[in-house]
This record gives C-alpha cells, sequence and structure tokens, in this order.
C-alpha cells in the first residue's frame, strides 16, 4: 500500500506533447481514475508511472522512493490490460504464478497463493484451463488476479473493461471496486467511460491534451466542474450564451436571445460581458405556468422532440432565438408524452447554473 | 537540466543491449552475402575484357548482336506467356472451389500446392519423357493420328511454368474471392447485374489486386527461372541461361558479359516489381471477413463441367510428379527403360552418388538452421525495435526478391574467389547463397507472426518482472513457434530444391540432387534422374505434411 507522487511530469512523442506538466499526489489506498477522451495522454501517464515510457522531464515517487530508474520490471506494480494479455501458451494457474516464480518463491507458497486469489476473482476450479476456453470476463479475472498475486505496491488499470459486453461491465466494475476495498491497494484507473469513472472511483483526474483539467471526488466533478471541459466531458449538460445586464450577490440577470435568465456570478467584474452558461438536464423541470420565484427562472418553450428511454423521457425545447434546452425527467407529468408542438415551462434553479468564460473556459465563481 | 543531459546520455547507453547487436550483425550479413556480391557484378559489368578498365564495351557487345537482345525478347515472352497461363489456370480453379461446393477441396489445393514446390526443372524433364521425341503420350497419340505439337522451345517453357506457377494465382484468388463482402455481389444483382456480367463488373474488379500479387510472382519466378529453358529451351535463350553460358563458357568464360547479362536481369525484375506495387498501391479494397460469400451447389451439366475443370487442371499439373515416381522404378539399363519394373535406377543412385543425398541433407539443413536464427532475430527487430536502422535493413532485404538465383551465383563466386573471402569449391559458399536467398522470406514470416502477437503480453510479463531477454524466451519465442517451424519447413523445401545457384556454384564434391538430376537430364540418364527426383518430391511432401499439421497451408504460408 503506497502514496504515488507525480512531480512536473512532462513527456512528448514526435509532434505531440503528450503529458504537460503533471503535478498530482495519490493517497494510500485511494481509487483514482484518469478520465479523458482517447489521446488525452491517460495511457501515456499510466504506461509512464508502470516504466513503459520514460518521462522527458519530472519524477516519479512511490512511498516517497523516487523510482524514475528503476526499470518497469523491476518497479513492482501490477498492471491490468484493455485487451487482457493473458498468456495463451500458459493455463490459468501458470498464468498467475508467473510474476511468482519471476520472483523465486518456493513452489509450496506459490500455490498457496494462486489459491488465494482465484478464489478471489471466482476462478476456483479453472486452474488448469487455457485462455482459449475462457470468457472474455473471465480472462480479464485472469489478468487482475495475475496482476494482485504479487502484491504489488500500485494496482495499474488500463481500460480493463472496454472489450466487455455493457452488462458485463456493469457487474465487473463493481467487482474490481470490491476487491480494491478489500485490499486496500493503491489504484490508478484509466478509463474514457464517464459513467464508469463516477461509479468506481475514490477521486477522478478529468484530463484533456495532457493537461489535468479538475482532481476532485465524483460528487465535485459532476456537480461542480472547474471548466467548461469538465462540464461537457462528465455528463450531458446545456450550453446557452448570453450577456449579463446586472444584478447583485443574490444573481445576476443573463439575457440569453430575448429571454432572461437569472444565475448566481460576480456581476461587477462581468457588468455587459458575454457568458457561458451550463444546466444539467435533469435540473430543469417542467411547471404548470410562468409563476415567478426568486430562487429560479421560468422560461416558455416548444417541444420539439421527444424521446421515451426507458426510466427517463427527454425533451428538446425551443425557447425561441435559437436557445434549444434538453430537459430530462424521471416520470412524465401528464401520464404520457407531451405532445411536439405543446407550449411548456421549464424551471431552472438559480443554484443550478455555471458560470464559465466563454474564451479560457474558466468557471466563474 | 543537467540531470535531463545525463539521463539520455545514459538512455542512449542503455539501449545498446543485444538487439543492437542484432542490427548490427544483420548488416554485417546483408554487406558481405548480398551487397559485395552485387557490387562486384555491378562493377564487373562495366570492365572490359581486352584493357582491364572502366569502358561500356560488355554494354555495346550485348546491344550489337542480335543473338544476345535476343534473349531479353525470349524472357520477357516466357515470363508473360506464363504468366497469362497461370492466370488462365489458376482464377478458374479458384472461382470454381470457392464459390461451387467442389468436393475434395483440400486435396486439389494440396496436390496443386505439392505441385507449386516441386522443382520445375523435374516438372520439364517429366514433359520430354511425355511429350520429347520419343515421349510415350507422344507415340500413344500418334496410334490415333494425332500430332502433339512439340515439347522443346518457348510453347514447352510456357506450359511448364504455367502449370508450376498457377497455384500462386490460385492461392491469392481463393482467398480474395473467400473474403469479398457478399453484399456487395448481392446489391448488384439486385440492381440487374447477374451471372459473368456480374462476375466481370464486379467481383474480378475486386479480386484483382490480390490476382495482380499472384500473377507478380508467377512472373518474376518465371523471369528468374534457369532449369526449365536449360532442360527445354535447345536453342531458345533466356537472360538467366545465357548468362550462364556466358559466364561457363568451355572457350573461357566472359565474366564482364555475363555480369552485364545479369544486371539486365535485374533491370528488368526491379522495373516489373515496381510496376505492379504501383499499380497495387491504386487499388485497395478492405474486405469484411463478417459477411462471406455463400457456396453454392451445382447441378446437372454445371456441376459436371466445374468438377472436370478443376479436376484436370490439377491432374495435369500433378501428372509430371507421377510420371517421374512412376519412371523411377522402371527397368533400366543406362539411358534405356525397358519393360516392367525395378529398383536399378535406386540402387545405382545409393551405389554410385551417395554423396549428393547427404549434401544436399547436410547444406540444406545447415542454411536452414541460419535462416531460422537469423531470420527470427531480424524479424523480432523490424517489428518490436523499429527505427531507421531497421528500416534500412528492411530494405536491402528486399534485394533477394528480384536478384535470380543464376545472378546471385555469379555474383558469390566473383565475390569470393579471392582474398579476403575465398569460399570458391567450398559448401559455405553454397549454403550462404541459400541461406541470404531465403532470409528475406523467414524475415517477413517472423515479422508477420509477431505483428500478430499483443506487445502488451511482453509489457505484461516485464511488469510482474521478468526481464526483456527472459521475456523474450518465456513469452515471445514460445507463441512465434508454430510460425517458426513452418517457416523453416518452406525454406527446407525450396532450399534442397534448389538448382539456378548452386549450378553455378558447385564443384565435383560439393554436387546437390538437383544439380545431379540436371546434369543426369543432359546425360539421358532419366532412371537416375527420376529416383533422385523422387527423392525430392518425398523430401517435399514431408515438409508440406508437416507445415499443414503446425499450422495449415494457408495461403500466407505458402506465397510467403
Amino acid at each position: 500500500m503506497a502514496t504515488i507522487k507525480l512531480e512536473n511530469i512532462g513527456k512528448t512523442f514526435p509532434g505531440v506533447e503528450a503529458l504537460k506538466n503533471i503535478n498530482e499526489e495519490i493517497k494510500s489506498g485511494e481509487f483514482f481514475t484518469l478520465l479523458g477522451p482517447s489521446g488525452c495522454g491517460k495511457t501515456t501517464l499510466l504506461r509512464t508511472i508502470a516504466g513503459f515510457y520514460h518521462q522527458d522531464s519530472g519524477h516519479i515517487y512511490i512511498e516517497d522512493k523516487l523510482i524514475d530508474d528503476v526499470p518497469a520490471y523491476d518497479r513492482n506494480t501490477g498492471m491490468v490490460f484493455q485487451n487482457y494479455a493473458v498468456f495463451p501458451h500458459m493455463t490459468v494457474f501458470e498464468n498467475v504464478a508467473f510474476g511468482l516464480k519471476n520472483r523465486k518463491m518456493p513452489n509450496d507458497e506459490i500455490k498457496k497463493r494462486v489459491a488465494h486469489v482465484l478464489e478471489m476473482a471466482r476462478l476456483t476450479g479453472y486452474e488448469s484451463r487455457t485462455p482459449d476456453q475462457l470468457s472474455g470476463g473471465q480472462q480479464q479475472r485472469v489478468g487482475l488476479a495475475r496482476a494482485m498475486v504479487i502484491e504489488p505496491k500500485v494496482l495499474l488499470m488500463d481500460e480493463p473493461l472496454s472489450n466487455l459486453d455493457a452488462k458485463l461491465r456493469v457487474e465487473m466494475r463493481e467487482e474490481i471496486r470490491d476487491i480494491q476495498r478489500e485490499l486496500g491497494i493503491t489504484t490508478i484507473y484509466v478509463t474514457h467511460d464517464q459513467e464508469e469513472a463516477l461509479v468506481i472511483s475514490d477521486r477522478i483526474a478529468v484530463m484533456n491534451a495532457g493537461v489535468i483539467h479538475q482532481v476532485g471526488t465524483s460528487w465535485e466533478i459532476y456537480k461542480n466542474p472547474a471548466d467548461v471541459f469538465v462540464a461537457s466531458f462528465v455528463g450531458e449538460t446545456n450550453f446557452l450564451e448570453g450577456e449579463i445586464r446586472g444584478g447583485g450577490a443574490e444573481g445576476v440577470t443573463i439575457i440569453v436571445g430575448k429571454q432572461a435568465i437569472r444565475a448566481k456570478a460576480p456581476a461587477e467584474k462581468l457588468k455587459g460581458k458575454n457568458i457561458r452558461l451550463s444546466v444539467r438536464p435533469e435540473e430543469i423541470t417542467l411547471v404548470k405556468n410562468k409563476s415567478e420565484n426568486p430562487n429560479s427562472t421560468v422560461l416558455e418553450g416548444k417541444v420539439i422532440k421527444n424521446t421515451f428511454t426507458g426510466p427517463l423521457v427527454r425533451y428538446l425545447v425551443d425557447c425561441g432565438e435559437g436557445t434549444h434546452l434538453v430537459v430530462e425527467t424521471h416520470k412524465p407529468e401528464q401520464g404520457s408524452l407531451i405532445e411536439i408542438g405543446t407550449t411548456v415551462f421549464l424551471n431552472i434553479p438559480i443554484n443550478s447554473i455555471q458560470c464559465f468564460d466563454p474564451d479560457s473556459g474558466e468557471r466563474l465563481r | 537540466m543537467k540531470t535531463n543531459e545525463v539521463r539520455t546520455k545514459k538512455h542512449i547507453f542503455g539501449r545498446f543491449d543485444i538487439w543492437t547487436f542484432v542490427t548490427i550483425m544483420g548488416f554485417v550479413i546483408v554487406f558481405i552475402f548480398l551487397l559485395l556480391p552485387l557490387f562486384n557484378i555491378f562493377k564487373t559489368s562495366f570492365i572490359s575484357k581486352e584493357t582491364g578498365r572502366f569502358s561500356l564495351a560488355n554494354y555495346r557487345t550485348f546491344f550489337s548482336k542480335v543473338y544476345y537482345t535476343r534473349a531479353i525478347m525470349n524472357s520477357l515472352i516466357v515470363a508473360i506467356g506464363g504468366t497469362l497461363g497461370s492466370i488462365i489456370l489458376g482464377l478458374p480453379l479458384a472461382f470454381f472451389t470457392v464459390r461451387f461446393r467442389i468436393k475434395g477441396r483440400a486435396i486439389l489445393s494440396t496436390l496443386a500446392v505439392l505441385s507449386l514446390l516441386s522443382p520445375p526443372f523435374i516438372g520439364a524433364y517429366s514433359w520430354i519423357i511425355m511429350l520429347g521425341q520419343n515421349g510415350f503420350l507422344r507415340r500413344f497419340f500418334l496410334t490415333l493420328g494425332i500430332q502433339l505439337p512439340k515439347i522443346f522451345g518457348p510453347g514447352g517453357i510456357i506450359l511448364v511454368y504455367s502449370l508450376q506457377y498457377y497455384p500462386f494465382v490460385f492461392l491469392l484468388a481463393s482467398g480474395a474471392l473467400s473474403s469479398v463482402d457478399r453484399s456487395l455481389e448481392e446489391a448488384a444483382e439486385n440492381l440487374g447485374t447477374r451471372g459473368i456480367r456480374k462476375f466481370f463488373k464486379i467481383t474480378l474488379p475486386l479480386i484483382i489486386p490480390s490476382v495482380s500479387a499472384g500473377a507478380l510472382i508467377a512472373f518474376m519466378m518465371s523471369l528468374a527461372n534457369f532449369g526449365v529453358p536449360m532442360i527445354l529451351g535447345r536453342n531458345f535463350h533466356v537472360l538467366p541461361t545465357m548468362a550462364y553460358n556466358i559466364f561457363t563458357s568451355d572457350i573461357g568464360g566472359d565474366v564482364g558479359l555475363a555480369s552485364t547479362v545479369s544486371i539486365l536481369l535485374i533491370l528488368v525484375s526491379t522495373v516489373v516489381l515496381f510496376g505492379q506495387r504501383y499499380l497495387a498501391t491504386r487499388r485497395k479494397y478492405t474486405s469484411n471477413l463478417l459477411n462471406r460469400p455463400i457456396v453454392k451447389s451445382l447441378k446437372g451439366w454445371a456441376n459436371a463441367g466445374a468438377y472436370f475443370i478443376c479436376y484436370l487442371i490439377v491432374a495435369i499439373s500433378t501428372l509430371p510428379l507421377a510420371v517421374v515416381v512412376v519412371f523411377s522404378f522402371r527397368k533400366t539399363s543406362g539411358p534405356v527403360f525397358h519393360p516392367g519394373f525395378g529398383l536399378q535406377s535406386y540402387a545405382k543412385v545409393i551405389h554410385d552418388i551417395p554423396k549428393t543425398i547427404t549434401n544436399s541433407l547436410t547444406y540444406s539443413i545447415t542454411a536452414v538452421i541460419l535462416i531460422v536464427i537469423v531470420g527470427t532475430l531480424i524479424g523480432f527487430i523490424l517489428t518490436r525495435k523499429s527505427n531507421a536502422a531497421s528500416k534500412a535493413l528492411d530494405s536491402f532485404l528486399m534485394i533477394p526478391y528480384i536478384v535470380p538465383g543464376t545472378v546471385m551465383g555469379i555474383g558469390f563466386i566473383e565475390a569470393f574467389n579471392h582474398k579476403p573471402i575465398y569460399l570458391t569449391g567450398t559448401a559455405t559458399i553454397i549454403i550462404m547463397s541459400y541461406f541470404i536467398r531465403r532470409l528475406p522470406y523467414s524475415v517477413r514470416s517472423s515479422a508477420s507472426i509477431l505483428k500478430q502477437i499483443d506487445p502488451a503480453m511482453e509489457e505484461a510479463a516485464i511488469n510482474l518482472g521478468s526481464k526483456p531477454a527472459s521475456t523474450f524466451r518465456k513469452i515471445t519465442l514460445p507463441l512465434m513457434v508454430p510460425g517458426i517451424i513452418s517457416g523453416a519447413l518452406m525454406s527446407w523445401v525450396t532450399a534442397i530444391n534448389e538448382l539456378s545457384s548452386s549450378i553455378v556454384l558447385y564443384v565435383g564434391k560439393t554436387m546437390t540432387m538437383p544439380v545431379r538430376i540436371y546434369l543426369s537430364v543432359l546425360d539421358g540418364l532419366f532412371g537416375t534422374a527420376s529416383a533422385l527426383a523422387t527423392f525430392l518430391l518425398i523430401a517435399t511432401g514431408i515438409a508440406l505434411y508437416l507445415v499443414n499439421r503446425f499450422v495449415g497451408l494457408g495461403r500466407e504460408t505458402i506465397v510467403g
């Protein structure tokens, strides 16, 4: 169980700056996720920690020990790969025992440890199978068992679930989370799936173009995004652009098209400037009429699209002047879908609106 | 800043590992056994026989005499003829066996591969047994009042090439035909295109890249072949036989002129190879492996016709091999066959020339061991340690594809008959010629096996504490083994059947089976030739059987 410290990590591949000055500390026993779109540098960072790449600048510490010059085979990290990388010419037992044999462990001890870890991975009885006799999910469990049996200081997981089908993915992420909690092993997990990241992580680092945009708990990342990138990448949101007219500490008025929307933002600094607003579809509620309320804005609009997804109903509402808002609701108000063309009223609470600088993308608080 | 510099230095030093050594070794091999011989040929072609100085005299001599220039034309005639013949035989066979339910498909395909891998010169002299002046088929047809065309000359050579090399077109076209997206053809039918028109408008254009790749191999093989025109050509000379005759002429070989002919031969191959590459890159279609074409069952006359064509093509191409085996068991005394069967030919071979058998075995096995070791290592650096040096090495290793065996033999003699490397007349020179000519195939095959092994597999091993060398031994190598074995067997088949460079390099004590067969045919000793050829065919058959056991006789295995 160990802490990991990343200090000013930089890495450039020909033509791409993959990592730009990464600084982060990962706590002992933490489940830490690197989340971002493909090419954002998350896998590069993971492979740098594993020792498959060497950073151009900066230092990596595991348990406060500098490991920059420690070769990959001596770093004592356990890695789980996207495409399993289970050795096809070895049985399940041999796969799991591989790392222990490299450590010259006595045979009795190897047998004991392999049996234990296979039980944890629900693979008891599969010892003498070869990988081609296993399903994708079972192969990935072998990969996980193989990485954990060596009792690594850190567990590194590179999109371990992305090759599995949707249902299995949900099951496996729970299993991974349970095993990780049980062992309390420091884990760095790479994924591009924001839902997976939100469900599984203690903390998430949202990355784009080689830079960490925000680090925080799932709640913080989703409810309190640091910038436009995080707001748009994690979850779904409505963006609106408008001009600040005035207001005070309790809220500012922002003119979007012909509508006025109230939100919380530093009014004095920004008066007369453009601003970008973000509001999540599930924060907007449908109300009966345009009754004003000090804590929210009510907009009038027409339904132009309605979608039933099972648990949710989604409406696309045209509020005029090109302002389109997506609204998500759990229970259809009238017991059925609202027809296209119907006039509706949208209630947007002041506290649900986040304001961003439209040029830099920074959050305005 | 300073720490960074130190690290960079250390990094470069750290990279001087076993793979750096392999790269350097690769360059040394390429330099000594490939570039040096070719450079010698190139240089000699520009040295005048009279003055010993630089001159264009050899080229002038060549282009001033129709006797010489006609060889270029002749080479092109038989190569193009052989290629067209290969397409005419290979394409229908591929179409019928892939798209229609033909029973015995596996047998047909195995026999086609067997005839492909058997030495062409065996086919050539077998056709003499059948259709020569006194050939048994000729006599048989004469009794029916039919005069068959003569086997000597360009017609016979084209016949043998077509029957020898059509499996290249067959194998490549079969692969393409079985992976053409079914919905494309269905779309054509839906739009009102059917039957023959659909084949020529849709199917054929889609498989043209593969067919042309197969045709190219057939062309290069026909162009480079030495044994067939030597046996069937009589006064019809092509570039390889011309080079050989000038080089070994009884009245003092003309090394300069032979080198000139060699250079021209390399030039023709190069132009054709790059021409095909250029055309092929302009047409590339990705195929959909999920939506494969349906295999149809034919009925009535169409069915009988398809069966007849498929079995006829394969039967005719296998016939020469069967004839050789049968004749090896005929009673003989000297050059004359007698009615009935006996084992005199084998007794004679084992009694008189056992050395050629042991020579062939030791040379080919030694060469294969070298090929496997070096080819696997170089294949590894090409795929896993790709850098400027390994890419350069890869390009150099293209060269053997365009250098015919006869030319390589001449280059070896010119390069290694004086200090610092004196190898003329040794077993080493023959082994090394096998080695360098087959090395690129082995490099390619080990590289393509490696491409199918996920690098994550090796990373997983390293991550679990295994060092690079032990990772290669425990993970990479075991996964490569089936591919390496089949590659080794294929190399062994070509090495043991090799004639065109060993005919230039052999001396009495280093004679191999193919050389002995060729000389026996020239002396009219068909019994001895047949017995030795049967040995070679058995060796080829055993190797094929083993390849099939390990990886299956796919098109990748054969075409490389």
